[in-house]
């Protein structure tokens, strides 16, 4: 077929709207220490410390920027556990031994309407870094470094498009919180000057927008509104979600902000109510456990902390077909399989998507142009591929290969199963050593 | 957990997921659409064509089989291994694929042939279109020619003299005696359009009329083409681009020679329809010229590269020494695909050097045509 793949059409992972179902508190907790970012930490409690939910346990070190570790849940602190990372990673995780009190710290403290309408972008800043605030889109990228800079910002983005075929947690989290959503965006729109605020999510969802359109009802002259967009893969990708919500295109190697712009996941927008409003970290994220892979595909609200292991038995466990399984944490289409099941949820994991093993066989490339049609941010993957595989690398850098943002489509797309995505990252590490 | 870390779990790069499409299925396809055309060349020419297909498919399909084993050898390491344990690990490469590529390469030729053909013209054709146009390039993908329109110049330069047009019956009437020859736009070369003055479109829409097997017939070509455009198989940019340029460019060869005065009793519509559906025009576009391998993979070039192979279909059917445009046409195309593919080149965007491109072909191809029809003359 040569065709852009707009549509990703899932095989055999089957997914609705289940209902929610509350995951029980975990036995033991675990705090990532280092993570996919950050290679070093530094603690401040002792192994037998008591701590409590909101408290500091530390500091993480990350590049450029540090970053506490928030505690999740009140009880004793173990000690260092090795544990694997949603990356992939084998990182050091704090152990906790849940007392089930969620006993709060008293640095927890509600901040009061005026305290809230008085706070400056400084303030937002302050407390995007103190609370420890990632891009829960998938990024875990550290949302007070958007803030940074003196753009002048006019628009606000939330993006609760969660384009990967089959995942749903952001649209639940949309659907259950809009008042909250609402509340952390005109903080944000307060502190950064912006005029405009758009709630961006697919137009499919009509539930999101009747739910959407009765929130809003009393928000006429606050710039705030509700934007439908496409439903096609990579809707949710930053830069295609500005431009269907705004009509403004970003062109590579730049960032919204120079174009007045700032994107926010809905969920960092909730967890930034939480801390500005209650001081509270984000204690808990809808967890999918789905996929041919599990006997049970569960829908849960599961705690910040929990190993999957814990989780796996409320889906039933395993499904025995005989065959290996991938456990892939994210989307069909981005997410990354992890060695093991010994995986602790972190804040940016809502889908754990458990199948059997596929086999694609690649045949020889017949230079069909479907990876070059489906391709979000114009490349060209085919001709990216040859070049690698040519291995000369005034070719590879000619093409550009650092643009792309691994969708997955030129692999999705490819009559000859080949994996093109797999080929253009080698090629991005080629143009980034060279 | 009971099942604590006897999973057995798999670690693979994403994406997870895959189109359920494949390039079999792409060819298999095209081979459907060629379905049609072969039933009707077996029931008009039956045992002339069941020498054409049964020399041309097998042919073509061991020399790539043969291609295969010899790829997929045993490299040398230092033990010996019997004959079955070599074989299968050669065999381990052939894939379905390389089954179906070359039946389809060599329906196509077979189709590109007048059915008189000689068995050792379609025989040298047919290992000479897969050998010089497929394998020694290093086989699927790699070519940068259409093996079909390889074989196709060779035999039909090479084995003219054994060709000959048949008489043909429909319903046991004959519609066309043997004329020597060959196709009405064989005529041409002779007599100028003037020579086809008469001759009905309903009877070349219908395949009433000489040529080569596949070609002749507009009806069922056109049924092939609805199909693959249904199922995606080929880019319809480049059908579209190549008879939408050609048709085009006619046109404003039909409006020199009217505006001329070269032919009298000039009827530019029937001029634009015996160019339009006589010859191998239809099936160079729908089968020959969608060929993905030998097609720039992107979108401008693939533009550029169908409005060049019209331009060069045209100029060759109005101006050269040779009947058919079709088979160099392609040919031709085909070479610039390298350079439309090249890193520097390629851009998966329109930019304005591409847009000039485009710009300069057509002025070119309008300079060339209204030129040498007003100046030269004659139109062959």
């Amino acid at each position: 077929m040569i065709a852009k793949a707009r549509h990703i059409e899932l095989p055999n992972v089957l997914l609705a709207h289940q209902e929610l179902e509350e995951a029980p508190l975990p036995k033991y907790c675990y705090l990532a220490g280092t993570n996919g970012r950050c290679a070093s930490y530094g603690l401040s409690v002792k192994e037998g410390d008591h701590v409590r939910v909101g408290e500091r346990l530390g500091l993480r070190k990350g590049p450029f920027f540090e970053q506490p570790i928030v505690s999740t849940c009140s009880g004793t602190y173990l000690g260092i556990e090795k544990h694997l990372h949603h990356t992939g990673k084998e990182c050091e995780f704090l152990k906790i031994e849940n007392d089930f009190k969620d006993e709060p710290d008293p640095s927890v403290k509600e901040r009061t309407e005026e305290e809230l309408s008085a706070l400056t972008k400084e303030d937002v800043l302050a407390i995007m870094r103190d609370m420890a605030l990632v891009g829960l889109g998938g990024s875990s990228f550290p949302s007070y470094v958007k803030l940074q800079g003196d753009h002048e910002i006019h628009t606000i983005v939330i993006n609760g498009v969660e384009c990967e075929p089959s995942l749903a947690s952001d649209h639940r989290l949309m659907l259950e919180h809009p008042r909250e959503i609402i509340e952390g965006l005109r903080l944000l729109m307060r502190a950064t000057g912006a005029t405009e605020g758009k709630i961006c999510a697919k137009w499919i969802y009509k539930d999101l927008a009747e739910c959407w359109s009765s929130a809003l009802a009393g928000e006429e002259g606050s710039g705030i509104s509700f934007a439908p967009v496409w439903n096609f893969y990579p809707q949710g990708w930053e830069v295609a979600c500005i431009k269907t919500a705004t009509g403004i295109d970003i062109p590579s190697g730049h960032l919204p902000a120079e174009f007045g712009i700032l994107e926010y996941n809905g969920a960092t927008i909730y967890s930034l109510y939480l801390a500005a409003k209650k001081r509270m970290p984000l204690l808990s994220r809808y967890v999918q456990i789905h996929g041919d892979g599990v006997n049970e595909q569960k829908f849960l609200k599961a705690r910040i902390g929990t190993p999957l292991r814990d989780l796996l038995p409320l889906a039933g466990g395993y499904r025995d077909s005989g065959k290996k399984k991938r456990i892939i944490m994210g989307g069909p289409m981005m997410g990354n399989t992890v060695q093991g099941d010994d995986v602790i949820l972190t804040p940016t994991v809502t889908s754990i998507l458990v199948m059997d093993e596929e086999v694609w066989t690649a045949d020889s490339c017949v230079r069909c142009g479907s990876c070059v049609y489906s391709c979000p941010t114009h490349l060209m993957p085919v001709l990216i591929a040859q070049a690698v595989k040519s291995g000369n690398k005034e070719r590879v850098k000619a093409l550009h290969p650092e643009r792309c943002v691994e969708c997955g489509l030129c692999a999705y797309s490819c009559t000859s199963r080949i994996n093109v995505t797999e080929y253009v990252r080698r090629a991005k590490r080629i143009a980034r050593l060279s | 957990m009971s099942e604590e870390n006897t999973m057995r779990l798999l670690q693979e790069p994403s994406p997870h997921v895959r189109r359920k499409d494949s390039a079999t299925r792409m060819m298999l396809d095209v081979l459907l659409a060629l379905l049609p055309l072969l039933i009707f060349s077996f029931i008009i020419y039956r045992l002339d064509a069941l020498k054409v297909f049964g020399i041309a498919v097998p042919a073509m399909m061991i020399a790539e089989w043969v291609f295969v084993m010899i790829k997929g050898r045993m490299p040398y390491d230092g033990e010996k291994h019997s004959f079955k344990e070599r074989f299968l690990h050669a065999l381990r490469l052939y894939r379905p694929v390389n089954a179906v590529a070359p039946a389809v390469s060599a329906i196509i030729f077979g189709m590109c042939l007048p059915p008189t053909t000689s068995w050792w013209g379609v025989l040298v054709g047919a290992l000479a279109g897969i050998i010089f146009g497929k394998l020694l390039f290093g086989g699927l993908g790699q070519n940068i020619f259409n093996p079909a329109a390889v074989g196709m110049i060779l035999t039909r330069l090479s084995f003219s003299n054994t060709m000959s047009y048949p008489a043909i019956t429909w319903g046991g009437e004959t519609i066309v005696d043997v004329v020597t020859g060959g196709t009405i736009l064989s005529s041409t070369t002779t007599g100028g359009y003037s020579a086809l003055m008469d001759v009905s479109l309903l009877d070349l829409f219908l395949g009433r009329t000489q040529g080569a097997m596949g070609e002749v017939c507009k009806v069922l070509i056109l049924v092939g083409l609805l199909y693959l455009l249904i199922r995606q198989a080929i880019d319809w940019r480049v059908t579209f681009t190549y008879i939408g340029a050609f048709t085009a460019l006619i046109a404003i060869a039909g409006i020199a020679i009217a505006g001329g005065g070269i032919i009298e009793d000039f009827d530019i519509w029937h001029f634009i329809g015996v160019e339009f559906l006589a010859g191998g025009m239809l099936f160079g576009a729908t089968f020959m010229l969608t060929d993905p391998v030998t097609m720039p993979a992107t979108k401008p070039g693939r533009y550029i590269y169908a409005l060049s192979a019209a331009s060069l279909t045209v100029l060759i059917r109005l101006f050269a020494a040779a009947p058919e445009g079709v088979g160099y046409s392609i040919l031709l195309a085909n070479l610039i695909t390298p350079v439309l593919d090249h890193h520097k080149v390629a851009s998966s965007r329109w930019t304005w050097k591409k847009g000039l491109t485009i710009g300069l072909i057509l002025l070119a191809d309008i300079l060339f045509i209204v030129i040498g029809i007003i100046f030269g003359g004659k139109v062959k």
